[in-house]
């Protein structure tokens, strides 16, 4: 069963900078949000706080109706055990082989042997491309495209219900970036999952979101259909959808 | 202005006993994890090769040649007195109780440690330690339990090693150099040697061992900023746990030797 996420009111500031002030987004079961914004308007943050690696300072995050804030230990520990997460870097271990890497949470949640995990870790890589071969590899030696694979396969591999993809295609050449894209939205769609992912490429943003929001100065300033992007109406999303200097998002720049 | 040199050192002091606060927790709760399932041995395996046995060349070699130095030093100065038939006391004495652990320390905190703060310093600054979270693994039990059982089970074998070649070093130079007839001086070794000697050194090396990884993961799991920051990571570890190894060495010789 898939789980939907609420954001209510959720604000997070650094050493008296804010980064969020006041974010309210809600993301049904099953569906997909993409979360748009430039370099440093909290898109990481709010990931990071719905995940449980940052504590809001204030406001409420709600998955699948409960509080994450007023979870026990053992119940964070469960709802871990249905989210799979891309990050921008990939943050794959260097020191195991890729193998290792993509079955890591089974393993670790005894799910699965090791001379089981070889043969998970073969099929899901075979899901994003990759030949079971690459499994022996260590990350090190794998390219920037393949470690991103590598990566969502390591999300994916434990089936979860929710999935977060931070920048998937950041540092991707566009074919690789659209690769990646079509490789997000199958595992999407096989799973059944709900998606949220952060990004600033508005050819991502098109082809991996149903929904998209924007986030701007700390808040979620607009959302809709991502098919709409470039034409929503809202000056500060179309300007951003089509990269122009001048607009309101500049203008608050040159101040 | 003293108003503000006030302000400064109080600040200052609430500083270092946030970072003593933050530190003896982060220790606590990494203790904590070595009583409660699940357990990671293969990473306490993985650790303990790379201290224990990896480590040994470098902790043999300084052992051999301290070993040697202090017969040489030793024979030399207490020639002054007519005393060299003490060399061999000497020798076996200073390795056992002092010379063995805490260069044995010292190394390893070059080694290990600085390893320990820019591997979790690397894992930090490029998201592996929060992937590890996601990933429904409590990274205090994953990567910081193990790395603390393994260096305090791993360093007194490695000074009891150094031990024997320290002691073996100033045999060689005693025989070989200083004319010390061979059963003579191992004689006067094996005499002057109680358990409590080599014990204190053995029980000086355990807590060394947990003081480097210590600081180890202490400085590499809150390390910031890119390369720069895991460099300082580093640096502060081996720095930290120098200096208490040496801080240290005393409270234990205080336990063991105060009369």
């Amino acid at each position: 069963m898939t789980l939907n996420v609420t954001l209510e009111g959720v604000c997070k500031s650094f050493a008296g900078k804010k980064v969020l002030e006041g974010v309210d987004i809600a993301v049904p079961a099953s569906s997909s949000l993409v979360v748009l914004g430039g370099s440093g308007s909290g898109k990481s943050v709010m990931l990071k706080c719905i995940l449980g690696l940052i504590t809001p300072d204030s406001g409420r995050i709600l998955i699948d109706g409960r509080d994450v804030a007023a979870m026990s230990r053992r119940e964070r520990a469960a709802l871990m055990d249905r989210i799979g997460m891309l990050f921008q870097n990939g943050a794959l271990f260097d020191s195991l082989p890729v193998w290792e890497n993509v079955c890591f949470k089974l393993l670790a949640q005894k799910r699965i042997t090791r001379r089981g995990a070889r043969d998970k870790a073969a099929e899901v890589l075979a899901q994003v491309g990759l030949a079971a071969s690459v499994g022996d590899l260590s990350p090190a030696e794998l390219s920037g495209g393949m470690q991103k694979r590598v990566a969502l396969a390591r999300a994916v591999a434990a089936a979860p219900d929710l999935l977060f993809f931070d920048e998937p295609t950041t540092g991707l050449d566009p074919i690789m970036g659209a690769v990646i894209d079509g490789l997000i939205v199958d595992c999407v769609q096989r799973l059944g999952a709900t998606a949220i992912s952060i990004t600033h490429d508005m050819a991502s943003a098109r082809r991996i979101g149903q929904r998209a929001a924007m986030i701007y100065q700390g808040r979620i300033v607009w959302d809709g259909p991502a098919a709409s992007l470039g034409q929503t109406g809202n000056a500060m999303v179309d300007q951003f959808a089509r990269g122009e200097r001048e607009g309101p998002i500049s203008m608050e720049l040159r101040r | 202005m003293v108003l503000g040199f006030l302000a400064g050192l109080g600040r200052a002091v609430l500083r270092a006993c946030q970072e003593v606060g933050g530190l003896a927790l982060f220790a606590l709760e990494a203790l904590s994890h070595l009583v409660r399932p699940p357990f990671h041995g293969r990473q306490f395996l993985r650790h303990f090769i790379e201290v224990a046995y990896f480590s040994l060349p470098v902790v043999a070699l300084t052992a051999l040649f301290t070993g040697m130095v202090l017969a040489l030093q030793s024979y030399t100065g207490f020639a002054r007195f007519n005393a060299q038939s003490a060399v061999a006391s000497v020798v076996a004495l200073s390795v056992t109780r002092e010379l063995g652990p805490v260069l044995a320390g010292l190394m390893v905190a070059g080694r290990i440690g600085a390893a320990m703060a820019a591997e979790l310093g690397t894992m930090r600054v490029t998201d592996q330690i929060d992937a590890l979270t996601t990933l429904s693994t409590d990274p205090m039990k994953y990567l910081v339990a193990p790395r603390l059982l393994a260096a305090t089970l791993a360093l007194p074998l490695l000074v009891l090693v150094a031990d024997i070649i320290g002691v073996m070093g100033g045999y060689l130079v005693g025989t070989a150099k200083l004319g010390f007839v061979s059963a003579a001086f191992l004689d006067s070794t094996w005499d002057v040697l109680e358990t409590m000697d080599v014990v204190s050194g053995l029980v000086k090396a355990a807590v060394f061992g947990f003081v480097i990884a210590l600081m180890g993961c202490w400085c590499g799991y809150r390390s910031r900023g890119g390369a720069q920051g895991v460099g300082m990571a580093t640096t502060s570890a081996v720095v930290l746990a120098s200096i208490l190894i040496l801080a240290l060495d005393y409270v234990v010789t205080e336990a063991f030797f105060a009369q």
